[in-house]
């Protein structure tokens, strides 16, 4: 099963689970429509369209094959190939990684705080060597991040 | 040194005098609708007024989303030391009673309400109905014929229309909208009528393109001397949104004492007065002692309305 | 007329000078709306007087949208919703060490467009008006969902893929309040989630983090910009001359978008991209770093954001957050919007229009010199750029509505962002989705209870018939195509 079959099968979940948790939102009648009728149709359209996907990159292998349209995906500067097993992904897991702990740290240790050790985590992952390089781009940064936003215009940072 | 010495200022008159102490930084003012809204402006000259009063600045901050909910969830949260205030009005009624909180009306104390807004009830410049009296009924004759757009489902304005169905004995098309858009369907004539704070359809009346029927306050408009109240038009109801500021339950009794003079005094001032006229408002001041019971009459109103609508989950 | 010169006296010089400051960096830091900034500067502006007060905040008002495209351009995070459509070529075109010129043509594109609308504002005003009006819930459902079928293909690619993103925009922007007030949807109990996910955040996930997460996993992907001689940051004749159709087209495009209630500006930008995707002499570049996909695009925005002052100065009624304020400040200044206005107010009518012109001169004088400024960020290594741009989306983020929830919408929708890419599905479907979900709901429910449920209520109107018709053409007609190609090629 190729990479856009798995696609659609898990869209084609997504859209199930979608369509089971908006169950408990009303249709009402016609001419008081309820909150349910937007995500019923949106949930059953893609699951209408998973199906389609599901089928569609199934025929286009043999049209390749017999010299059709090369079918164009993306923007060439996406990486069309599946990242994940190159070995700069390992990296960018870690960095997801540390994304998620930012969010959780930030009501804890502040903005400040949590946003210099997000740059010095990320300017590592990036390969920037020894400590105290990424230790002055992290402080720069987010004095500057401070400055800007929390001290002349007023967004209340965490 | 100089941080040592200004918290030495500071606990000498902490001891000296906990109630003049307060407030010992700035003040935040959530907002529960956006930046630039009928409702933040008002917020936002009040704070102004006030913050000058207190001594120290009172910060207006934006936190909108589901009617409100968001915002007062967050005010909760915060310590209940005066420093954390919310612009609040009847919709914490209406988002407690519609689901989308825990959160009612004892979870705060009042510390003053402020200002108070009717509905107004307009139709289009050349639509033929001269006064409610005769759109009544039309409506009475032509049930459901009358669509009226409203600004939301289960918003403020929507009770109302609904009210007024009940008092006038009609049946109205309730048509939800957002802000503006109701007078815009109005102007294009593809509904009937609207109920919409005096803010919204201000420049419409201005520039005569609609007529103001009615207005459910229980005085006349300054800003729409011509616009007579529902009483007047023959149907019993009074109906207006309130807005206030309100802390946290549990907020020390000087600390709303203080809060309370400082926004009282800045709504009473001439200057806030004609700011709120301009925006359709009236200053209609409560202090913090009548504020509870006031929101908690006002809360047993909407429930009602609510019910009756299908809308009420709690 | 001659009140027009009434915006060169100095004060009110001033006043626009201001003005058009404070509205590009509000427009270049992502997260800050125009509204925002205009509400905090209105207590000021009430002070200056009405000419001079309106002066300054209508200056907000369009600088926002000409520092939308910066962000987007250098380091794909879309400064304002407008924007987005700008980072698919705008930040390509960075990326070969074109930043600058990308940077001058969205400058360019903005003055032209955001001149043109002055004047078409001034000369058709009225007329134009009244059209705004005949867009009724029925319409505005039948324009959305014509604009769903007809742009959902936007970056090309298979059909089923960009579609199923755009359904999926649509049902991410069902969380939270739904459009019409009353029910939280799908908020699973989350405090934070009941705003709905900001489209800020999620924007500044898909592309901006998801940005800095596919360069980690392929630093290959985005070798460092080598440094650029003065003369190659600003766009060479080829560049300028390939600008010129696209910034026109999208200038008439947008103005006429800004007449509709809504996000107008955003629906603006995707319909010239979508423009210049199908009928552009240089169409197979688009995507790929394609100079026609800033200049089209940023043109529009900008004059839809002229096309949106039309229903506010004729009629009195803002069909935006920012247009809200400026009929706030209007009221507040006793000058009331609307057919009276030119007759009670030629002085701050006149004034308020002279001053388009000369801001829109003062934007670009004031952003050409930027132009080399900013070139230079995409010339920053990697390693030392990636780090900030994820602060900086995460404070967007986070100012958009003070919400830490957004923080975890902001890193999911990179993450998300990320995986996406790297399965072959583009982000821009997906937000055109988000823009058009809570339209074509609203549309739809309000389309149904006007004419008291009558189905038949979304076709009744001549205009909806046609939108409708040519939506189901346009859904059907690839596949038909796609159908008669094969047999053709293979006859039975």
């Amino acid at each position: 099963m190729g990479r856009d079959r798995w696609s659609a099968a898990g869209l084609a979940l997504l859209a199930i689970g979608y369509l089971f948790a908006a169950r408990r939102y009303p249709l009402d009648t016609l001419t008081t429509p309820g909150p349910g009728i937007a995500p019923l149709g949106s949930g059953l359209a893609l699951l209408a369209l998973a199906v389609w996907l599901f089928i569609v990159a199934g025929s286009v292998r043999p049209a390749h094959a017999a010299g059709g349209l090369p079918e164009i995906r993306v923007a060439p500067t996406c990486p069309t190939e599946s990242a994940p097993q190159r070995p700069g992904s390992r990296t960018a897991l870690l960095m997801c990684g540390a994304l998620v702990l930012y969010a959780g740290l930030l009501p804890r240790l502040g903005f400040l705080g949590s946003s210099v050790a997000l740059v010095v985590v990320s300017s590592r992952l990036m390969g920037l060597e020894g400590w105290w390089r990424p230790a002055v781009l992290a402080l720069g940064v987010t004095g500057v991040a401070y400055l800007l936003f929390a001290r002349w215009l007023g967004v209340p940072l965490p | 040194m100089r941080h040592r010495l200004a918290f030495a200022v500071a606990l000498v008159l902490a001891a000296a005098a906990p109630a003049s102490a307060f407030p010992d930084k700035p003040l935040e003012l959530t907002v529960l609708f956006g930046a630039g809204s009928a409702a933040d402006l008002l917020a936002r000259k009040l704070a102004e007024l006030a913050g000058r009063d207190l001594g120290q600045p009172v910060t207006v901050v934006n936190r909108t989303g589901a009617g409100g909910a968001l915002g007062y969830t967050y005010v909760k949260g915060q310590p209940a030391d005066g420093h954390a205030l919310v612009w609040n009005s009847n919709s914490i009624s209406t988002a407690y009673h519609a689901g989308n909180m825990k959160l009612d009306h004892t979870a705060f104390a009042g510390v003053a309400a402020l200002t108070s807004e009717p509905v107004s009830l307009a139709v289009k410049a050349d639509a033929p109905w001269k006064d409610a009296r005769e759109l009544l009924a039309h409506a009475r004759a032509n049930p459901g014929h009358v669509r009226l757009g409203n600004s939301g489902r289960g918003s403020f304005t929507h009770l109302v229309a609904v009210a007024l169905e009940n008092r006038a004995g009609v049946k109205l098309t309730h048509v939800p909208f957002g802000r503006e858009l109701a007078v815009t369907t109005v102007l294009g004539d593809k509904i009937e009528a609207s109920v919409q704070l005096p803010a919204e359809i201000m420049a419409q009346v201005t520039g005569r393109q609609v007529r103001v029927l009615a207005v459910s306050g229980d005085t006349r408009l300054v800003s729409l001397p011509d616009a007579p109240t529902l009483r007047e038009a023959g149907v019993d109801l009074t109906m207006t949104l309130w807005r206030g500021v309100a802390v946290p339950k549990g907020t020390p009794e000087t600390a709303i004492a203080r809060l309370e003079r400082a926004f009282t005094q800045a709504a009473n001032g001439p200057e806030f007065r004609d700011f709120a006229a301009r925006m359709g408002a009236v200053v209609d001041v409560r202090g913090a002692k009548d504020f509870d019971a006031f929101m908690a009459r006002d809360d047993r109103e909407i429930a009602a309305l609510m019910e009756q609508i299908g809308l009420r989950k709690q | 007329m001659s009140d027009l010169f009434v915006a060169l006296t100095p004060p009110n010089l001033l006043a626009c000078f201001i003005g058009t400051v404070l509205g590009t960096v509000v427009g270049v830091l992502p997260g800050l709306g125009p509204a925002a900034a205009m509400a905090l500067v209105l207590p000021l502006t009430i002070k200056l007087g009405p000419t001079a007060g309106l002066i300054m905040l209508a200056g907000i008002y369009y600088g926002a949208m000409y520092g939308g495209s910066t962000t987007s351009i250098l380091v794909n995070v879309p400064g304002e919703a407008a924007s987005v459509v700008t980072t698919i070529d705008g930040y390509r075109l960075a990326r070969r060490g074109r930043a600058g010129a990308a940077l001058a043509v969205a400058a360019i594109a903005s003055f032209v467009a955001g001149t043109f609308s002055v004047v078409a504002l001034q000369l058709a005003a009225p007329l134009v008006a009244r059209a705004a009006l005949a867009f009724g819930p029925a319409e505005y459902f039948a324009f959305a969902l014509l604009g769903v079928v007809l742009l959902a293909n936007l970056t090309g690619g298979s059909r089923a893929k960009s579609l199923a993103m755009v359904v999926l925009g649509i049902m991410l922007s069902t969380v939270g309040m739904d459009p019409l007030g009353g029910t939280v949807r799908f908020t699973f109990d989350l405090a934070g989630a009941q705003a709905g996910l900001s489209f800020v955040a999620v924007t500044a996930g898909l592309f901006g983090v998801a940005e800095v997460l596919a360069t980690m996993a392929d630093p290959a992907s985005t070798t460092p910009v080598a440094r650029v001689r003065f003369r190659e940051l600003y766009p060479n004749r080829e560049e300028l001359r390939r600008s010129v159709p696209p910034m026109l087209r999208g200038t008439v495009l947008g103005f006429l978008v800004g007449l509709i209630p809504g996000p107008a500006a955003t629906i603006a930008s995707f319909v010239s991209y979508g423009v210049e995707k199908k009928i552009s002499r240089h169409r197979d570049e688009l995507g790929t770093g394609a100079i026609e996909g800033v200049a089209g695009p940023e043109a529009a925005n900008n004059a839809a954001a002229g096309g949106g002052m039309i229903p506010l100065l004729s009629l009195g009624l803002p069909f935006t957050p920012s247009t809200a304020v400026l009929l706030s400040g209007m009221l507040l200044m006793n000058v009331t919007p609307g057919p009276f206005l030119l007759r009670d107010h030629p002085q701050v009518f006149w004034g308020v229009i002279g001053s388009f012109y000369v801001g829109n001169v003062m934007l670009l004088v004031l952003n050409l010199p930027l132009v080399g400024v900013f070139a230079r960020v995409a010339t920053v290594p990697p390693r030392f750029l990636m780090p900030g741009v994820l602060v900086l989306c995460v404070v967007a983020a986070y100012a958009d509505n003070n919400n830490l929830f957004d923080v975890w919408v902001v890193v999911g929708a990179g993450i998300i962002g990320w995986a996406m890419r790297a399965l072959g599905f583009n982000p821009a479907p997906l937000v055109l989705g988000l823009v058009l979900g809570p339209v074509l709901e609203r549309a739809f429910l309000q389309a149904l209870t006007i004419a008291r449920g009558e189905v038949s209520g979304l076709w009744a109107s001549g205009p909806a018939a046609v939108m409708l018709a040519a939506a189901a053409v346009a859904f059907v007609a690839p596949a038909v195509l796609a159908l008669a190609r094969r047999s053709a090629a293979d006859p039975v």
